[in-house]
């Protein structure tokens, strides 16, 4: 009994924060110097998205980013319970953490739940083929979606007398057995049909054919309100304990 | 006696403000007014109307370096050098106006600087292309690569203004053209009426044109983006090779306008500086100015960061004086700050004049990012030194804006400061609430930073209290730090926002992603650390100075390794300045480790 107390204090404590805090940004420095030789796709696989890795630089076996992120979600929810209390200080506090644990959190679901491909659609010619993860994460896999997109137009502006583009959009044709829908999707203006949602990626051919991404991702809320949660509660605190220069 | 000295450094202080606008050496061919009249005349470039002073320096420094160059004595104006181009080639070819930073390419170019004309680099263009397409990696091939494209850009300007062909003057070549197209068109339409072939030898002198012609505005057309377009033709603005090229767009308004810059190019080129400047009157009342040109023109013309810089100098050499001359120590320790209140404030007006100029917000690349993130900081250390008579908040702050605006200012030369967004960026709200709070995140990093390093540098000084003065500084260290957590935990995170919209996708581990989210975790750490009392005052100053480290990494290394999605502001040679830095952060480490002494 006293060995699980002292377990939930180390887990419940800033000093094991802290020494996360300290691993985690050695931990993306070393693997973000290894994105320029591997390229970002497989950074991500090897690195964070695995329990454990090795660097290049250090051949030693080392946390990945699941296991940090494991164990800051542990140490996140322990100090949590620890600090319940019925008072403003505590409300922020736990605003705060909760916000991050959720973050943690959303980061795993997403892991697990979402799809991503490119879908390549060229001018009237409907297509549902989604070539998921950019060939390294998941293989270059192809999946069918329950429905079939139309390209019917692609749009590119540029700046006038040059060559930078300013917006480029695709209007688009959902296709569902006898149903149609069409949609104008562009840059920072996705759209939406039954789960999916699509993205202006890029277009090839001189505009005859759009790039897409297409995403499901049922978690997508997940990060936007951990954040917020987070951010407030993180203001409340400094408000808090402003006056106190930091000193409990 | 004080308020003498008080007066007189007021007084440096505006003249050094304001000494670029009115005193400025300008006009070294055309006279000061009259290179006025040219500098506000309303051009296209990027896809930005700006004035040709903006277009002419834009362009000078891709090539020189610098935005005026030395000329009879005189300093001539990026929009001068534009027109002595244009005006006259072979004088331009003789100007040392291409620079390069490698010494093998400056001495078979023949120069004994780090300066060569163009006709220095015509003798050797052969051996300058075999080593720019021989791709071994090396300085001296990219040096040659980036000479011949600085050449191209060159050739650009040179018919920016007015096109002259076959010796030509540019209003004769207009004529010209127009001549020989009327003539051939009378043939051909002559010939069908005849049932019979066009005279050719009729024809030849027109073709030869429209060849020369056709190859010059393929060349231009290629790098469109970055060449300026000087005519003013119905709502838009085209080259004057355009011009002569598509005459189905060109309107009656445009061709006045044409002959104007061609009357004034011609005149320009024979001395006559009184007829050019009439003619530029024409040409401004043809196009007047918007509001928003002059402004800019106005702003060019005040240089405000050149002249932050030298206020920023003059703050440092004040506080210093005050360090050294002790009885006088109030009286320059005021003067120091009052310099340090100028610049911080000219830094903050230079921004906010390029939000209206762009109408975007304050940071839209990594130039604006450096100069905001400066600017940010400067105030605050002004603000809080000026209520607490700190002379390490003053260090802190004047290192901040100075570091801002020498880093500015030299940076390698990558397009308009104020170029256009591309589709991505082109959206105020996501620009604003991501990159802002960012900026100012990694504002309070720098500022703590720099604060908690002036304070372990001053512990070896005597007189000392360094428990007492640790105590204080961590103090505020800490304060700093957690709002700057907040915010940059704000900016990164609504970037994931962002990113969700625009890629479909919250985190993608980019190398940008990864920086912002190690400053947040640095914050982080610095704040747990403090709340928890795990580490003492000196170990916090340690750790804020060692927060410098990671968002100098954060903001310029990523960049440095030219890997990810954030590719906007990938710089060369910047990795030596860098590595200083970082290498005068950890010098500053080891003095934690110093006993504290009450």
């Amino acid at each position: 009994m006293k060995f699980i107390g002292r377990i939930v204090e180390i887990f419940s404590g800033a000093k094991l924060a802290c020494a996360l805090i300290i691993y985690s940004v050695f931990f993306i420095f070393l693997a973000t110097l290894e994105s320029r030789s591997l390229g970002i796709a497989a950074v991500q696989g090897r690195y964070f998205e695995s329990w454990f890795c090795a660097f290049n630089v250090l051949p030693i076996w080392a946390l990945g980013g699941k296991s940090v992120g494991a164990i800051a979600a542990l140490n996140l929810f322990f100090c949590i319970t620890k600090r319940l209390k019925k008072n403003r200080k505590s409300a922020a506090f736990l605003l705060a953490h909760a916000g991050l644990a959720a973050l943690v959190i959303s980061g795993f679901l997403q892991g697990f739940s979402r799809v991503e491909g490119a879908m390549a659609l060229r001018e009237g010619e409907p297509s549902n083929m989604v070539l998921c993860g950019a060939g390294e994460n998941f293989g270059g896999k192809k999946i069918a979606l329950p429905f079939s997109v139309e390209l019917v137009k692609f749009e590119r502006k540029t700046w006038l007398n040059t060559e930078i583009p300013s917006e480029f959009s695709s209007r688009v044709r959902f296709i569902s057995g006898e149903s149609r829908e069409e949609k104008v999707l562009g840059m920072n203006d996705p759209a939406s049909f039954r789960g999916w949602t699509f993205y202006q990626m890029s277009y090839a051919e001189g505009g005859r054919v759009s790039v897409l991404q297409a995403v499901k991702n049922p978690y997508s809320w997940l990060p936007e309100i951990s954040v917020a949660a987070a951010f407030f509660g993180m203001v409340l605190m400094y408000a808090f304990r402003l006056k106190t220069g930091g000193a409990k | 006696m004080r308020k003498i000295f008080f007066a007189l450094c007021v007084f440096a202080a505006v003249f050094i403000s304001l000494f670029g606008y009115f005193f400025g050496k300008r006009g070294a061919v055309l006279g000061s007014e009259n290179e006025g009249k040219l500098a506000l005349l309303s051009v296209q470039k990027g896809g930005r109307i700006m004035p040709l002073s903006s277009a002419a320096n834009d362009a000078l420094r891709a090539v020189y370096g610098k935005s005026s160059f030395k000329l009879n004595g005189g300093h001539a104006p990026a929009a001068e050098i534009m027109a002595i181009a244009n005006a006259s080639p072979q004088k331009a070819a003789e100007l040392e106006i291409f620079k390069t930073d490698n010494r093998e390419l400056a001495r078979l170019s023949g120069s004994k600087t780090r300066y060569f004309s163009y006709r220095d680099f015509e003798k050797i263009f052969g051996q300058a292309y075999e080593a720019a397409v021989s791709g071994d990696g090396s300085e001296y091939a990219s040096a040659c690569a980036q000479a011949i494209s600085n050449i191209a850009l060159f050739e650009d300007f040179s018919v920016s203004l007015g096109f002259s062909f076959n010796g030509l003057s540019p209003s004769k070549t207009f004529e010209r053209w127009l001549e020989l197209s009327a003539r051939a068109k009378r043939e051909i339409e002559a010939s069908r009426a005849e049932n019979r072939g066009p005279d050719m030898e009729i024809l030849r002198p027109m073709s030869e044109m429209l060849r020369n012609l056709s190859e010059s505005r393929e060349r231009f057309e290629s790098r469109k983006s970055s060449n300026i377009h000087a005519v003013k033709n119905g709502e838009g603005y085209a080259s004057p090779l355009s011009m002569l090229y598509l005459r189905n767009e060109a309107t009656p308004e445009g061709d006045a306008y044409l002959k104007d810059f061609s009357l004034f190019l011609e005149k320009f080129a024979a001395g006559d500086t009184g007829g050019a400047g009439k003619t530029l009157d024409s040409l401004l009342k043809r196009n007047p100015p918007s509001f928003r040109v002059r402004f800019e023109n106005f702003y060019n013309k005040l240089d405000v960061f050149y002249r932050a810089a030298l206020l920023y100098a003059a703050a440092f050499a004040a506080f210093a004086a005050g360090a050294v001359f002790k009885k006088r120590g109030a009286e320059f320790f005021a003067a120091g700050l009052l310099f340090f209140g100028f610049a911080a404030f000219l830094q903050a007006a230079g921004i906010a004049a390029r939000v209206f100029i762009q109408m975007r917000p304050p940071i839209t690349n990594l130039y604006s990012s450096i100069i905001f993130a400066g600017s940010a900081a400067a105030l605050a250390g002004f603000f809080i030194c000026a209520f607490k008579r700190s002379a390490a908040w003053a260090f802190a702050g004047c290192l901040a804006g100075a570091l801002s605006v020498v880093a500015a200012l030299n940076m390698p030369y990558s397009g308009d400061t104020m170029g256009m967004m591309r589709a991505v960026l082109n959206s105020n709200f996501w620009l604003t609430v991501h990159i802002v709070p960012i900026m100012l995140g990694y504002c309070g990093v720098f500022l703590a930073g720099f604060y908690a390093s002036a304070k372990l540098v001053s512990n070896i000084l005597p007189p000392q209290n360094t428990a007492l003065k640790n105590s204080e500084a961590a103090k505020s260290v800490y304060k700093i730090t957690a709002a700057a957590m907040a915010l940059s935990f704000a900016g990164t995170m609504l970037g994931g926002v962002w990113a969700q919209m625009s890629w479909g996708r919250f985190w993608g581990w980019d190398p940008k992603e990864n920086g912002a989210l190690m400053v947040v975790l640095w914050c982080a750490l610095i704040v747990h650390a403090r709340a928890s009392k795990i580490a003492g005052n000196r170990a916090l100053l340690a750790l804020a100075a060692f927060g410098n480290i990671v968002a100098a990494w954060a903001w310029f290394g990523v960049n440095i390794m030219g890997v990810g999605l954030h590719s906007y502001g990938f710089m060369d040679g910047g990795a030596k300045y860098l590595a200083a830095f970082i290498a005068a952060q950890f010098a500053v480490l080891p003095l934690a480790l110093l006993p504290e002494k009450k």
